[in-house]
């Protein structure tokens, strides 16, 4: 009898802990380990990109080693190629070619989700919720709601494995709640460790070839400032880059919120670019003539936002005027 | 049917059993249907097992005959002995007990396991009904906020590319025309 209680007893209260464990969990704790995990874990799988009406599968390694991380990104169709991320250096080289591109991007910390800040500073623009558990590639997992609070930012959901906390799944949903891209693992595995590509020797020439890092929204004197930009949205990275084989350079201020970004470039204008809004995918671009120059914001943000950061735009004075002796 | 009348047919098959074993085989066999019928499966099996390419035609009442068979086959129970341990058992009061209570800790498994997932909140199923564009997810999409601004598509011309590429790493994808990485020169301040 005394044996029969004890059972009884023990299953209901082992039981009772799980689910309230599980219970006990909220949105902000599964996408802070879920941060956590992105940057900690050796873990592999495939991947598929829906964007632009467009499916591009990839198989996708991360790897981590004394805190040193590698992301590395292998295309399964043509044109072959293989994307590494090796700390602020990201490479591409296609395999046809075995041409080597590369860019410096300290501000992109995962290609698959982009918390580039801590969940408390998002908390005056998005707003986070456990909205259910649903199984992705197999794998149970808690589906996070991310709802933006004002019309400048995207709304999100995040499909996060229960055991790892690594996303499953990720979702962007425009103004009237229809889908603009997902990103998809069909498989995923955690291992204990995961071999480090080597990196080419272009990863030294692209940190020769950085750009300004901008932190707490000190941007000193740069080519352009955005005025009146939407709450949240801050510098984070500014550079210099040549782009269509031109040898003219581009300003290029890269805005953030922490999740949701939007870059602003600044060139001499062109009789081929179109001004007003566009869009690809998820992504809104808008340009303007100011000056002598065209001003395009670009970002997979509402046209709302882009527009509005690309009316703040204001062109600074040259900085060798500012040296000029009055 | 004896032993020894089955050694015979296959002997007799065989080509082995004396002539007037053999005779005497095929008297009986006259009287005998069980017998007759015997001899002629196995025959059709002696003749099939040395001839693999041949192909044995069933009769047409093939089916009908194997499930008349089947129906005269007898209906086994549980022998009685059994049935009578069922009904005569008895089961101590600490054992109904455990019994009551492994089915109550039970069905509070399954019943907590069947509950229902948390519903989306309020909100998001408010603008999951206003929203009447197509979404692949079965879920309803988190709480959209309205734009008042129409969002037209165009084909990218080649800035536009570098634009992409150079906002995110996803854009260096096999988009057809798409330029790699725009390399990124030195902004000195001074």
């Amino acid at each position: 009898m005394t044996l029969v209680v004890r059972f009884i007893l023990i299953f209901f209260f082992s039981t009772g802990s799980v689910f309230a464990e599980d219970n006990k969990l909220t949105a902000r704790h599964i996408l802070t380990n879920m941060i956590q995990a992105l940057r900690t874990l050796n873990y592999e799988g495939t991947v598929v990109f829906w964007r632009n009406g467009r499916l591009e599968t990839m198989k996708y390694f991360h790897a981590v080693d004394h805190g040193k991380e590698q992301e590395r990104l292998v295309a399964l169709n043509s044109p072959l190629r293989e994307v590494v991320r090796n700390g602020d250096v990201v490479s591409c080289r296609y395999n046809d070619t075995q041409g080597v591109v590369f860019d410096h991007r300290p501000y992109e910390r995962s290609f698959l989700v982009n918390f580039s800040r801590t969940l408390a500073e998002l908390d005056d623009f998005y707003e986070f919720s456990l909205s259910g558990k649903e199984d992705v590639a197999m794998l149970p997992a808690y589906v996070i709601d991310i709802e933006p609070k004002d019309e400048f930012r995207y709304a999100r959901r995040i499909w996060v494995e229960k055991l790892q906390f690594l996303p499953l799944k990720t979702a962007v949903y425009d103004a009237s709640g229809a889908l603009l891209e997902q990103v998809v693992f069909t498989e995923q595995h955690v291992k204990a460790a995961l071999p480090f590509r080597e990196a080419g020797p272009e990863a030294g020439q692209a940190n020769t070839l950085a750009g300004q890092a901008i932190k707490d929204g000190n941007t000193g004197v740069l080519p352009f400032t955005v005025t009146d930009s939407p709450a949240g949205f801050r510098p984070i990275y500014f550079a210099r880059k040549t782009m269509h084989d031109s040898h003219l350079p581009v300003d290029y201020l890269l805005m953030s919120d922490g999740l949701t970004s939007i870059s602003v470039y600044k060139e001499n204008k062109s009789p081929e670019m179109e001004l007003g809004l566009r869009s690809v995918g998820a992504t809104n671009y808008y340009s303007l003539s100011l000056g002598d120059y065209q001003i395009t914001a670009m970002g997979e943000a509402p046209p709302e936002a882009v527009k509005s950061i690309v009316e703040g735009v204001r062109l600074n004075p040259p900085i060798v005027q500012k040296l000029q002796p009055k | 049917m004896h032993e020894d009348l089955i050694q015979k047919i296959s002997r007799f098959l065989d080509d082995e059993l004396p002539e007037d074993e053999a005779l005497s085989l095929l008297q009986k066999m006259r009287i005998d249907s069980e017998l007759a019928d015997k001899m002629r499966r196995y025959e059709t099996v002696s003749h099939a097992i040395k001839n693999d390419d041949l192909l044995v035609a069933a009769r047409p009442d093939f089916v009908s005959s194997v499930s008349s068979r089947i129906q005269l086959e007898p209906t086994y129970l549980i022998p009685n002995a059994e049935r009578r341990w069922i009904r005569n058992r008895r089961f101590t009061r600490p054992q109904k007990i455990a019994a009551a209570a492994a089915s109550v800790a039970v069905i509070a498994l399954v019943a907590h396991l069947q509950r229902p997932e948390p519903a989306p909140n309020q909100k998001m199923v408010v603008a999951a009904i206003k929203s009447s564009a197509v979404s692949t997810d079965s879920a309803p999409a988190p709480k959209p906020v309205a734009s008042t601004i129409p969002r037209a598509s165009y084909p990218v011309n080649r800035q536009i590319s570098d634009y992409l590429q150079a906002h995110s790493s996803i854009y260096t994808q096999g988009e057809v025309g798409f330029h790699p990485y725009a390399q990124v020169t030195q902004y000195s301040q001074k």
